[in-house]
């Protein structure tokens, strides 16, 4: 290619790559407002006019931040605690159902599938106002339980389908041949499908994990000072009657997300991919 | 292995599923009926109300402002997350350096907590210090007070809630867009269309089953937004930008009228199930054939 050749197609991309760095830009304002304020002394933060750049990079807010709110270790322990329970949870109940929605063809399981979608479009916060008295009744409030079975049961149906869609994936003669072989179903389902599932086991996981790290509607509801997340407690450092304390809150935003963005990068093709086996095909 | 044998290892394995699906979704939610024909407040014996709570909603102006609240966020809210994520989508169709690092950024609001991305945009639009006010003063336009102003409380809420959810969008349209075989762009233009017949003969046509799906997808999602009005605007001020889902949670969690909250609830259910039969359907279609 000639210079002049490439000296042309840049011109011509140029307002292409102008309007990705907008949209890109726009997109990351929160982030990068949270991650330079963290870093900024807390009179900066309150600039007029805002400086873009911390003008002297500290770390005090972060150090503030476990001594002023010492809760937070708590709320970041039961939310690692919540995510890690409900991922273990979702994995062993989703991956047997989408198994057998995969493999066994009779049509009561095709029907069972369908009433499970049907049930899984119920809003969450229908629900939360007859759990409420029912959870004061039996004692499970403010508990790690409550939070787990509800991110679990709320993201099983969808993780379900993704499973099942990538089974699909898995060609049936490797199971026939072990079944001639004398293998039973279970050294079938541990030997074959379960080492075979691993790419969907991770990302299935690592989407779970990121709903209930960063969930904040049920945490809100049903937690109150034994089992409350690291977003319920960020939410109510902002609610503060008493004035916010704004580098507080912007460490502790970096301390949650940071963990959670880089699941997501890790993840990113597969959830592209896995989102949209089933939908685009219809 | 008989069929009787293998039918019932498949509903053992399909057991726990259901069982959490049973408890946790469905005897909830019928419960939720059962309260909202019923006077059910902490402390009170549980009395029979028939049809009392849903005249006392629906006879309630705040409700009714509630409705059309969710009707104007929803309308709004979906249309501006569907034009937006299918533009963002439409510029990554061109190949770029390094797209996949810009796709990872720009799906970042993906991997936050509505509480954060809520209490973020707070300061964003703060009044005094904020910086979206100071760019506007830039710009000549006088400090605008987000949070007190009902339309301007509106805007923001808009302006937010579709900012967090043009990902969600992108990830459904993205995939279809990049799916076309090039042959039909090429034909297109050999034949002489011009970018906006290409895009509208040619691409809507094909990305029309994603869009549909992100439609359906995004309308259910946006009826229950809860988290981000709730950090942001309670619902405030004087109740401008309070959805149905923020009026269940005031009579169930702040006034503890448990009755007429699971009414809205069942309101907001029945909406849903309307909204959601297409893709109920489709999906089912899907299972019952592949």
């Amino acid at each position: 290619m000639t210079s002049n050749n490439m000296l042309s197609k840049i011109t011509r991309n140029l307002p292409y790559w102008i309007l990705l760095m907008i949209v890109v830009l726009w997109s990351i304002i929160p982030i990068y407002t949270a991650i330079s304020s963290s870093f900024k002394i807390p009179r900066e933060i309150f600039n007029y006019p805002p400086t873009y750049f911390p003008a002297e990079v500290t770390f005090s807010n972060f150090a503030r931040l476990f001594e002023d709110v010492p809760e937070f270790v708590i709320a970041l322990r039961n939310s690692a605690i919540v995510t890690f329970f409900s991922m273990v949870l979702t994995i062993s109940v989703c991956l047997p159902a989408a198994y057998t929605f995969s493999r066994f063809k009779a049509p009561v399981f095709r029907r069972s599938a369908i009433v499970l979608i049907a049930i899984r479009m119920f809003p969450p916060l229908v629900i939360s106002v007859p759990l409420f008295p029912i959870l004061n009744e039996i004692g499970l409030s403010d508990s790690h339980l409550t939070l787990i079975l509800l991110y679990t049961t709320f993201q099983s149906t969808i993780i379900t389908l993704i499973m099942k869609a990538y089974i699909d994936g898995i060609p049936i003669e490797i199971e026939e041949a072990a079944y001639v072989d004398g293998a039973t179903m279970y050294q079938v389902f541990s030997r074959i499908i379960l080492p075979l599932s691993r790419p969907v086991i991770v990302a299935t996981a690592i989407m779970v994990g990121s709903y209930a790290w960063n969930e904040f509607q049920f945490g809100f509801l049903f937690t109150s000072t034994n089992a409350r997340t690291a977003p319920v407690l960020i939410a109510e450092m902002v609610g503060s009657l008493t004035g916010v304390q704004w580098g507080n809150v912007f460490a502790a935003s970096v301390v949650q997300f940071v963990p959670a963005l880089i699941f997501l990068w890790v993840i990113q093709n597969q959830l592209i991919r896995g989102m949209t086996s089933g939908a685009t095909k219809g | 292995m008989t069929l009787h044998k293998r039918s019932a290892i498949g509903l053992a394995l399909l057991l726990p599923i259901f069982l959490l699906i049973i408890f946790v979704v469905l005897i909830p939610e019928i419960w939720a009926i059962v309260m909202s024909m019923a006077n059910y407040r902490p402390g009170a014996p549980i009395t029979y109300a028939g049809l009392e709570n849903y005249q006392k909603i629906l006879g309630d102006p705040n409700f009714k402002d509630a409705f059309i609240n969710t009707i104007r966020f929803v309308i709004f809210g979906v249309s501006l997350q569907l034009v937006f994520g299918t533009g963002v989508a439409l510029l990554f169709s061109r190949q770029f350096w390094g797209q996949k690092l810009w796709i990872a950024l720009i799906l970042a609001p993906m991997a936050m907590s509505p509480a954060i991305l809520g209490t973020t945009w707070k300061y964003l639009f703060n009044s005094e210090f904020g910086p979206i006010n100071f760019t506007l003063y830039q710009m000549g336009i006088e400090p605008i007070y987000w949070f007190t102003q009902a339309n301007y409380a509106f805007a923001a809420l808009l302006l937010v809630y579709t900012w967090n959810h043009i990902p969600g969008v992108f990830i459904l349209v993205y995939p279809a867009l990049i799916s076309i075989p090039p042959e039909l762009v090429e034909a297109a233009k050999i034949d002489g269309a011009n970018k906006l017949n290409l895009f509208w003969y040619v691409i809507l046509p094909l990305i029309r089953p994603a869009l549909l799906i992100a439609l359906i997808f995004r309308t259910i999602i946006s009826l229950r937004a809860f988290g981000e009005i709730l950090v942001l605007t309670k619902g405030g001020p004087f109740r401008a930008t309070e959805v149905m889902s923020i009026y269940l949670y005031k009579e169930g969690f702040v006034y503890f009228s448990w009755g007429t909250s699971a009414a809205v609830g069942v309101v907001i259910l029945i909406v849903t199930i309307v909204i959601a039969s297409p893709q109920i359907r489709m999906l089912s279609r899907q299972m019952m054939e592949s």
